[in-house]
């Protein structure tokens, strides 16, 4: 059973994947009034990875994902990979539900316990996550209209509250911070997209994984930076890494002559439902690799309780706000080093290899696995 | 409480496997396992409160560290 | 399909369950809205004082009435929870206007009183916030406005009007919080005095506090305020009423109103020594020229008085340049935020000593007035003999 997303819905669904539970955090806050260069510097950083991923699935055109990926790595390396790979998925999952339960509990519901508002995310998330990744996509470009033109809103109210000043001075502490606040913001969440590489089942032409990935990638990339950098001029450089929600907290500043005001509501609502979108996706992703690890194609059977553990593994590895916002700005902690760039990379230089020596032996592919 | 755990953990999946059209071993199998880790997770954090995440590659952190000497600091 | 369904349901079943008993729910009865908050003293124990309104009556009858109670406690947010058990009803912070501390409070500094609003989720970064002048926060939270129901609606109706009443900066608790964190900028906050006005007294705000970090150093009146207020770039439409020379026929107080301003500050630096350099353009209205025979049809006539109106201002900002700087050495415009965001450089110079070089930082000045308005009439009016 092939599922096929079209290229424009994936390129939203990327989107949604990086903006999704990101909008909040104070994201490159180690940049300080920098931040703009920052995410400059980690866009062009996080390209040649989302190239390499991009340039994979294009070698392994036409077929549905883990037929290729057997191709391109054999059978064991590909399944270790892909049990690997899936309790990274499953544990961003977890991640995901935390931030949101913990941002529902920090501003909205103080005394709800966050396992109740994780239970009913897992409930939600199982249910997309087994109507498969076509279902997602779409469903990310229906939603996907409403967070963005919630987001161009916001963005133009809270220009009456922008200082430009705050950008100013440029460099003064030199390029370091800027360099420290890009690898934050590389680790959360730009390549955190290699998850995605595993969701999607096949393309449509050979071009289709860099016109997903890449587009998708570059909006994302710019949606933040305008929102982050909006909202660091609104609250201050040197308040904005000091808060655990400077976006929240740029946008309860927005007063239309005392009429319309008290917004932030509507940015947590865009916070779920971006941060439902990647949850879904991150489980779809674990599901799909654990599935395949143990043998099967059908991913389905095992969502249920990956997403039951969700919910357990939501109050494991982040429980308080304070940790939540500790994951999100520590930088460099090496399974995620490990898992969103070395590892792409590695697979990428092999299939590489593969496809040469695939053309030099013309079309023979048999024995792909003992290679490795 | 970890009783209560259990029993949800139990009833949801006795639930699911129940609406399976077909029931092949070795899913069933997979599935179990998979339920059994879920509920022994939830009921360990129930019981215990904060249990330690195992790092298995953290020792790799600590290399990273030394290489880049204040790398946590400004 | 038969299965799907069941599995619909269940999962419908578990929502409404669940969701129907929702975990935060409170009930509007048990609710008291806290509309103001105030510290009086922080040493050696936080008095604090909650202005309480309570509804009654729905719809277009609704009744608020205001309730004032003060209690001392060990912070400002266990006051403010401790007063939930005199009140019999749950404090709700989200909806509060104002927060005042009193001078006491200001003058030992105000990170201890601030604090909590700073970093609450209850209470929004949108209040106001105020010291009180000659008076404590619960005296100015027991006076009577004349028509709103409550002190901190009253205030709050003010701080919304700034423009157009003029004499004092609002300030909310979010610019307060930035102020506080920048490098080169001194706070300034609002102040509150008790006036009488038919036997009652009525809180009005007026004047400005001077901060140093986060101790009071001094007071600037109405009319410094004013000036601050140009300085700084926010807009008002202030009166004025300045004696104006007419002519030969001597001097008449003509009333001015301000309907534009912009200021632009630039640092400098010169002879490896700091600088800045002022540059004001006023645009005025003219509101009352009493006896006054000026026609402004006169461009002679009305050139003479933009003159004037330049010197004037340009003493006043003179004497508020000197008040800050020598006596309060207080950087309220920001000129050393400026020069560190514009001149980074020099900053990272001078940065470190900025308490030794603002006092005596030549400002160069420039102001420039303009007359756009008279009413609706450019001549006074004719008296028969």
């Amino acid at each position: 059973m092939k599922e096929l997303v079209p290229d424009h819905q994936g390129m939203i669904l990327v989107l949604m994947f990086i903006v999704g539970n990101t909008l909040v955090f104070p994201l490159g806050g180690l940049a300080g009034p920098d931040i703009w260069l920052a995410f400059l510097t980690a866009t062009v950083l996080a390209l040649p990875i989302i190239l390499a991923m991009a340039r994979v699935r294009s070698l392994m055109q036409g077929s549905t994902f883990f037929v290729g990926f057997e191709r391109v790595l054999g059978k064991w390396p590909s399944r270790i990979l892909a049990f690997l790979y899936g309790g990274f998925a499953w544990r961003l999952a977890c991640y995901v539900v935390s931030d949101v339960s913990n941002f529902i509990q920090t501003v909205a519901l103080p005394t709800t316990p966050p396992v109740v508002i994780a239970t009913f995310l897992a409930l939600l998330m199982l249910w997309a996550a087994k109507e498969g990744v076509e279902v997602l996509a779409r469903f990310a470009v229906m939603v996907g209209k409403v967070v963005l033109a919630v987001l161009a809103i916001i963005f133009v109210l809270l220009l009456s509250q922008v200082d430009l000043g705050e950008f100013q001075p440029v460099l003064y502490n030199g390029f370091k911070p800027v360099l420290r606040g890009a690898f934050q913001i590389l680790d959360f969440p730009f390549l955190e997209t290699v998850v995605l590489f595993w969701v999607f089942d096949c393309f449509g032409r050979r071009v289709s994984p860099y016109k997903v990935f890449l587009p998708g990638f570059l909006a994302a990339s710019l949606v933040l930076l305008i929102m982050v950098s909006t909202s660091l001029a609104v609250v201050g450089a040197d308040r904005y890494a000091l808060y655990y929600y400077p976006v929240w907290t740029a946008v309860g500043r927005i007063n239309v002559s005392t009429f319309l005001t008290r917004l932030e509501a509507i940015v947590g609502v865009t916070f779920a439902i971006g941060s439902f979108v990647k949850m879904a996706v991150a489980l779809l992703a674990a599901s799909r690799c654990f599935a395949y690890a143990f043998g099967f194609s059908d991913y389905r059977f095992v969502v249920t309780p990956l997403a039951m553990g969700v919910i357990a593994g939501s109050r494991w590895f982040i429980t308080t706000v304070l940790e939540v916002d500790q994951s999100a700005v520590e930088t460099h902690s090496p399974d995620e080093i490990m898992f969103q760039v070395v590892i792409p990379l590695v697979v990428w230089a092999f299939a590489e290899l593969k496809a040469k020596n695939g053309k030099a032996n013309g079309s023979s592919q048999a024995g792909g696995g003992e290679e490795v | 409480m970890f009783v209560l755990v259990i029993l949800v953990y139990g009833a949801v999946a006795a639930l699911e496997l129940w609406l399976w059209a077909e029931r092949p071993w070795k899913k069933v199998l997979i599935y179990l396992l998979l339920t059994a880790a879920a509920a022994a997770l939830a009921s360990l954090i129930v019981v215990y409160g904060k249990l330690p995440v195992p790092e298995p590659i953290g020792f790799l952190g600590k290399l990273f560290k030394q290489w880049w000497q204040g790398g946590g600091k400004q | 399909m038969k299965r799907v369904n069941l599995v619909r349901l269940t999962i419908l079943t578990l929502i409404c369950v669940l969701l129907a008993g929702c975990w935060d729910y409170i009930e509007i009865e048990t609710l008291e809205f806290v509309f103001g908050l105030g510290v009086d003293r922080v040493t050696p124990e936080y008095i604090v004082i909650l202005e309480m309104v309570k509804t009654s009556g729905g719809g277009q009858h609704a009744q608020v009435e205001p309730k004032v109670l003060s209690t001392s406690s060990g912070s400002v947010s266990s006051g403010g929870a401790a007063l939930s058990n005199v009140a019999g009803l749950r404090a709700f912070w989200p909806h509060a206007y104002v927060f005042l501390m009193s001078e006491q409070v200001a003058r030992e500094g105000i990170l201890d009183a601030v604090e909590y609003i700073a970093r609450s989720r209850q209470v929004r970064g949108t209040v106001w916030v105020f010291v009180t002048k000659d008076c404590t926060v619960e005296e100015v939270f027991k006076s009577k406005p004349p028509v709103a129901n409550s002190v901190s609606e009253h205030l709050n109706a003010i701080s919304l009007m700034q423009e157009n009443i003029s004499g004092f900066i609002p300030l909310q608790v979010w610019e307060l919080n930035q102020d506080l964190t920048k490098e080169g900028i001194s706070p300034v906050l609002p102040t509150i005095r008790l006036v009488h006005e038919r036997g009652e007294l009525v809180p009005v705000v007026e004047g400005t506090a001077v901060l140093k970090g986060d101790r009071m150093v001094g007071w600037l009146d109405g009319h410094e305020s004013d000036i601050l207020c140009l300085l700084k770039g926010v807009f008002e439409r202030g009166f004025f009423v300045i004696n104006t020379e007419v002519g030969e026929h001597g001097r008449f107080p003509i009333t001015y109103e301000i309907v534009g301003n912009q200021v632009d500050i630039k640092p400098l630096v010169k002879d490896g020594r700091p600088a800045a350099a002022i540059k004001l353009t006023m645009q005025f209205g003219v509101e009352e020229v009493g006896r006054a025979p000026i026609n402004f049809r006169d461009m002679q006539q009305t050139d003479s008085v933009e003159a004037q109106l330049a010197t004037h201002f340009k003493d006043r900002i003179r004497e508020l340049l000197h008040k800050v700087q020598v006596e309060f050495n207080a950087d309220v415009l920001g000129i050393g935020q400026l020069f560190r965001r514009k001149q980074p450089e020099a900053w990272r110079h001078f940065g470190s000593d900025w308490d030794v070089y603002f006092p005596d930082l030549p400002v160069e000045l420039e102001v420039r007035c303009q007359v756009v308005l008279t009413g609706l009439s450019s001549a006074p009016l004719r008296v028969r003999d």
